[in-house]
């Protein structure tokens, strides 16, 4: 059975830049689907392409069977988009912006009214909703920016990195908001370059980097990918030395290692035996250690295991 | 189309809480209206400076033979004491035309300032001590320079009422008296003396306001409407600014997301600038006709119909600058500087008629310049919309191009 989401080779060329290569996946409905990779992967052009903003090079998308290729108009009105950036009118209060959103998806009336109120409540802020945008904090801009973007309850949501830059309790209440959306029978699409959060929310995963899916299945079976394989995380300096990393490598039961900012990554196949000979090797390098932990294995360990690298780079 | 709107409605409501906006489009028009209707109180419209007040003479007058003076030609003396004065010839630019229908046109339309009309006849008529008058066309925009015009015609006027006394008194005594030529002398002096006191002018000067009764317009009327189709053109700066906004803060890439076409947004943000312009125009023609009460002219329609024309090229140079500046700085530094070229060349800050000649079409590149000829056709010349519709076509033509060269300059923002 298709899924209401259908994406076939897309592909996307800026000059000679192969942003999106050929891109493949099917999300069902109902269901939460995460496109997991690092910052230029490829996962805001591929979600430009499925709304319609961005025309494909190659391939297509079929959203609940009309193609944004030839019915671009039909795709958008099944679609609800929350950008990564807050797209709002910052002098327009709250409620004042979501009329104008819901009014821009065709609502009206009685409809509009009612479709706002909800999004008020459902983002928190019913009782702020006349205050201007630019007043609010970034966090209360998030939530009004999902609020815009599920207010007139789209057969299928695209969420762009929606939690970037805000507080912890705000990224909290905008996990609970999307989760919630499960029951209501939403498909949501949604991309994050954090393992926590697609952990959290989604149903199946597709690993981008480089433009292409390197990876894709439910939570389980990515962690399959992995065997049994743990996450060491060790707190070092920015500073760290190749040969240190080099050393760290050579560690007996070390798969791979890479170092993002002041972190070192290292998947290892037994995590706990590996950890006090990569402290030893970091020591003998002359580094110094200032945590250690070892971390079942994630998404995080999947996407070190299939790039050699880490989400954060 | 109902997307459009509220796209318009939203950006109008965005920009009547912007108390710069506000400033700009209506504060600032109110101030230099009154600053420049007070301080150039020495301009007018329809006038002209450096390169000479535009006037004309129309000389009907024919010869008289005269036994004492030979001949008798005041038109010709007339001419020649205007054309021949230093002082004169630096202000005013005297054309000689024998066509008084012509110049009367020329009045009529603005094109000159004023003009003297020395009827057939006058030198007899001055000989034989007839009352006569000299014609002075003036053209209502042009109230100053008209003015200067009329009281150089009014001295000589004088002069010639002077020496139509002593004629009459010198011709008579000596003719009654049989007195030698020596003693005609004492006579033409005592008639000189009689002249100086003499209430009566023989001469006597008829001014004429062309096509229009009523007060005459100043400076403040000019630059009511000036100012106005001026700070019309501002609305493209705001409009240019809110494009870019929009394109910056990603809104734009939202709304093209949603089912609205991309034609309804771009037609939506036109029409928002179409409203703000409106609106501002409204509160200017009230504030300037009610308050001030500077007279628009006779034919509103006309008026509100190049009002609109000039809109549809502001809201179409708003694309245009949006689709060149790209950044809100850069729409910032080029839509004024845009509307301060056009503005000047349209004549929104001095009257054009102080350039020479060769210079004057230069109007005619200007959304301003087109927008005040028509305003000032309306106020001043009483023209009507037939009348107007080259100014109407012209501002329209300004709209296409600039929407044409945006949109296809726009063609892939997102």
């Amino acid at each position: 059975m298709s899924g209401i989401v259908e994406v076939n080779g897309l592909t996307k060329l800026f000059g000679d830049l192969v942003a999106v290569d050929h891109v493949e996946f099917s999300i069902a409905q109902g269901e939460i689907f995460g496109l997991l990779g690092p910052n230029g992967a490829g996962k805001t052009t591929t979600i430009s392409m499925i709304s319609g903003l961005l025309e494909p090079t190659g391939g297509d998308v079929l959203v609940d069977g009309h193609s944004v290729r030839t019915e671009p108009r039909a795709v958008k009105r099944k679609l609800g988009v929350v950008p990564q950036e807050v797209a709002l009118y910052p002098t327009l209060t709250a409620r004042e912006n979501l009329q104008f959103w819901g009014r821009m998806y065709g609502l009206r009336g009685k409809e509009l009214s009612s479709a706002v109120d909800e999004a008020l409540e459902l983002a928190g802020l019913a009782d702020r909703a006349r205050e201007r945008i630019e007043k609010y904090s970034g966090g209360m801009k998030r939530r009004i920016n999902i609020a815009a973007g599920i207010l007139h309850h789209p057969k299928v949501l695209l969420m762009d990195e929606p939690t970037v830059g805000i507080d912890p309790q705000s990224r909290n209440h905008i996990l609970e908001q999307v989760k919630g959306l499960r029951g209501s029978g939403m498909t949501v699409l949604y991309t994050s370059h954090y393992m926590e959060e697609v952990e959290f929310l989604c149903d199946r995963v597709a690993i981008v980097d480089h433009g292409k899916v390197i990876a894709m299945g439910t939570l389980e079976e990515l962690r399959k990918l992995v065997g049994d394989a743990d996450i060491v995380r060790i707190g070092v300096d920015e500073t760290l030395a190749e040969e240190s990393l080099v050393a760290v490598r050579a560690v007996p039961g070390v798969i791979q290692a890479e170092r993002a900012d002041s972190v070192l990554e290292a998947l290892a196949a037994d995590g706990g035996g590996a950890l006090a000979g990569i402290i030893s090797a970091l020591n003998a390098a002359g580094e110094k250690v200032h945590s250690a932990e070892v971390v079942e294995p994630n998404l995080e360990s999947v996407f070190l295991h299939l790039t050699g690298k880490s989400l954060r780079d | 189309m109902k997307r459009l709107l509220h796209i318009a409605l939203k950006d109008l409501m965005t920009w009547l809480r912007d108390p710069a906006a506000l400033g700009v489009m209506l504060g600032m028009p109110v101030i230099l209206i009154l600053i420049l209707g007070s301080a150039m109180g020495g301009l007018g419209g329809g006038e002209a400076g450096g390169g000479g007040i535009k006037v004309a003479i129309v000389d009907q007058d024919e010869p008289v033979a005269d036994p004492a003076r030979q001949e008798l030609a005041l038109g010709r003396e007339i001419t020649t004491m205007l054309v021949d004065n230093d002082e004169l010839s630096s202000l005013f630019a005297i054309e000689i035309s024998e066509d008084a229908d012509e110049v009367r046109a020329s009045v009529e339309r603005g094109d000159l300032a004023a003009a003297l009309i020395v009827p057939s006849g006058f030198s007899r008529s001055v000989n034989e001590g007839q009352p006569v008058e000299l014609e002075v066309l003036r053209d209502p925009g042009a109230d100053l320079s008209a003015g200067i015009w009329e009281g150089v015609v009014r001295s000589v006027a004088v002069e010639l009422s002077r020496v139509s006394v002593i004629a009459q008194t010198a011709g008579r005594v000596a003719g009654e008296q049989g007195l030698p030529p020596e003693a005609v002398g004492a006579i033409v002096g005592k008639a000189v003396e009689q002249a100086a006191a003499s209430e009566e002018r023989a001469v006597r000067v008829e001014v004429r306001q062309a096509e229009r009764e009523g007060e005459p317009f100043g400076p403040l009327d000019y630059y009511s409407l000036s100012m106005t189709a001026m700070f019309l053109l501002f609305g493209s700066m705001f409009g240019a600014f809110s494009l870019i906004t929009e394109r910056r803060e990603q809104t734009m890439s939202r709304l093209l997301t949603t089912p609205t076409p991309r034609a309804s947004f771009i037609g939506g943000k036109m029409l928002g600038i179409f409203l703000l312009g409106a609106l501002q125009f409204g509160v200017l023609y009230a504030y300037t006709s009610g308050m001030m009460r500077v007279d628009w002219g006779g034919d509103p329609i006309a008026t509100l119909s190049i009002g609109i024309a000039e809109l549809a090229a502001t809201a179409g140079l708003a694309v245009l600058i949006a689709s060149i500046a790209r950044t809100e700085r850069g729409a910032g530094g080029l839509g004024p500087l845009v509307i301060q070229v056009m503005a000047l060349l349209g004549g929104a800050f001095f009257p054009l008629t102080i350039l020479p000649d060769w210079l004057q079409p230069v109007r005619y590149i200007s959304v301003v310049g087109w927008a005040l000829d028509g305003f000032q056709a309306v106020q001043t010349r009483g023209a009507g919309l037939v009348d107007v519709i080259p100014n109407i076509a012209a501002l329209a033509g300004f709209a296409v191009v600039f929407f044409g060269i945006g949109v296809w300059r726009l063609k892939d923002a997102r």
